[in-house]
């Protein structure tokens, strides 16, 4: 029965650090792809990133599967079949082997969902807000053909009427102006993130932390997309209010 | 009926529309094509896009969200849409079986999760090979989801042996398809 442990531990062991190796060498081939992918998509919801991390993802959680089902059908056979034969020291040893290849398959999700970093929201805002002071003075009524103002950015389709003659317009903001709406609240994120930073390291958990950050982080969001403001509030409160609840 | 008064019209355009409408995107109608149904302009369904679902963050009963839900799924019996996509055709093929048969709705959402897990778009793979738009099936979805999770509740066990068994099914091929998995020649 010792000699079947041994062996047994033996090539748990060696099964789990092969299934490692391959997992860094798919890992650190796949992260400058990854990093290039993101950076290269054009697609806003970076979809052709999201798919490949996806996969890359689904191949990390089958190495869990295969040491899974290994674990469950050659170590906890052995114990289950051997029953107070199997000695604590091989029981521990697989264990703690196993836990050890979990631990590397989280760390290599981590890695993988961080390598492209996160998209800079600002730059692309300041963008479209670089693109909106060359367009505002270039629309011109359907009617008249009077020059019309576009006095702020608009972010959804929205009526413009002519001073001249009174026509109602319909101005169609760009593709891009339309994502600044979409990214609003994770652009305000990323500016007060480091509010939010101090709220979660703060031992114990400090509400006014939080109501601070989350404050700070309206306030951005609102500067951002001002028409949405009175709507932006109220949603606020109801933030506010969960919290004050789930700190009680 | 409710007195939440969150759930009155926006610009005109009731819970019951935005939900139907919010479908039909799904389904590829355009944001042009659902204001003209609706009636409107499309500056005015865009406004009512974007308030709705501020309503939804609002409401602290989750009324809005529900009542979302269901109107979604009955969303091929609105009035105003039923006549608007495929000259009012009734649905067929799989898109119909989809809606009919549960067991066919949960086996097609294993396979789209997991052709998410190969790197493909789950979505996409299921509008190509049984022609269901993510409109369609995002009602089968809410059509079904309290009745699955009833199920759940019932019978864990019977219901994680389905899940298993699909799991396995399109792993393996969605693996034959792409040659394998990474560790597949590794072995006790």
């Amino acid at each position: 029965m010792e000699e079947l442990l041994r062996q047994t531990q033996e090539r748990w062991f060696v099964f789990l650090e092969k299934l490692e190796v391959r997992m860094g060498e798919m890992c650190n081939a796949a992260i400058p792809e990854l990093k290039a992918i993101f950076k290269e998509d054009q697609d806003p919801y970076k979809r052709a990133h999201g798919r490949m991390l996806a996969g890359l993802l689904g191949q990390l959680r089958r190495m869990q599967d295969q040491a899974n089902e290994v674990k469950e059908d050659k170590i906890l056979g052995l114990i289950y079949s051997s029953g107070v034969f199997t000695s604590n020291d091989f029981r521990e040893a697989c264990f703690n082997r196993h836990y050890a290849f979990e631990k590397r398959c989280h760390d290599y999700t981590s890695l993988l969902r961080e390598a492209a970093g996160q998209q800079d929201l600002e730059a692309f805002y300041q963008e479209q807000l670089a693109s909106f002071a060359l367009i505002k003075d270039q629309f011109t009524c359907k009617q008249c053909g009077g020059k019309i103002a576009i006095s702020k950015m608009f972010f959804i389709a929205t009526y413009v009427t002519c001073l001249y003659c009174q026509t109602q317009n319909t101005f169609m903001p760009s593709s891009g102006a339309q994502m600044v709406l979409h990214n609003a609240r994770s652009l305000a994120e990323q500016r007060t993130a480091h509010l939010l930073k101090i709220y979660e390291e703060r031992q114990p958990k400090d509400p006014a932390l939080y109501q601070q950050y989350l404050r700070a982080m309206f306030d951005q969001w609102n500067q951002i997309t001002p028409d949405m403001e009175e709507e932006n509030e109220k949603f606020y409160l109801r933030l506010l209010k969960d919290n004050s609840i789930n700190h009680l | 009926m409710s007195n939440n008064p969150l759930l009155e019209p926006i610009h005109g355009i009731s819970l019951e529309d935005y939900s139907a409408a919010c479908a039909k995107l799904g389904s590829g109608l355009s944001e042009e094509a659902i204001a003209k149904v609706l009636g409107v302009e499309l500056p005015v369904w865009q406004e009512a896009n974007l308030l709705w679902p501020e309503r939804m963050k609002q409401d602290q009963t989750y009324e809005i969200m529900t009542l979302f839900g269901q109107y979604f799924a009955q969303a091929g019996q609105h009035p105003k849409f039923s006549n608007a996509v495929n000259g009012g055709a009734e649905d067929a093929g799989y898109t119909a079986q989809i809606k009919a048969d549960k067991d066919f709705y949960q086996e097609l959402e294993v396979a789209r999760n997991v052709a998410y897990e190969y790197g493909l778009d789950g979505a996409q793979w299921i509008a190509d090979k049984y022609g269901i738009t993510l409109g369609d099936f995002q009602i089968a979805a809410s059509k079904w989801n309290t009745q699955i999770h009833a199920e759940i509740q019932a019978d864990f066990q019977e219901y994680t042996q389905k899940q298993d068994a699909y799991n396995a099914k399109y792993r393996q091929m969605f693996a034959s398809a792409q040659g394998g998995n990474v560790a597949d020649d590794i072995t006790f």
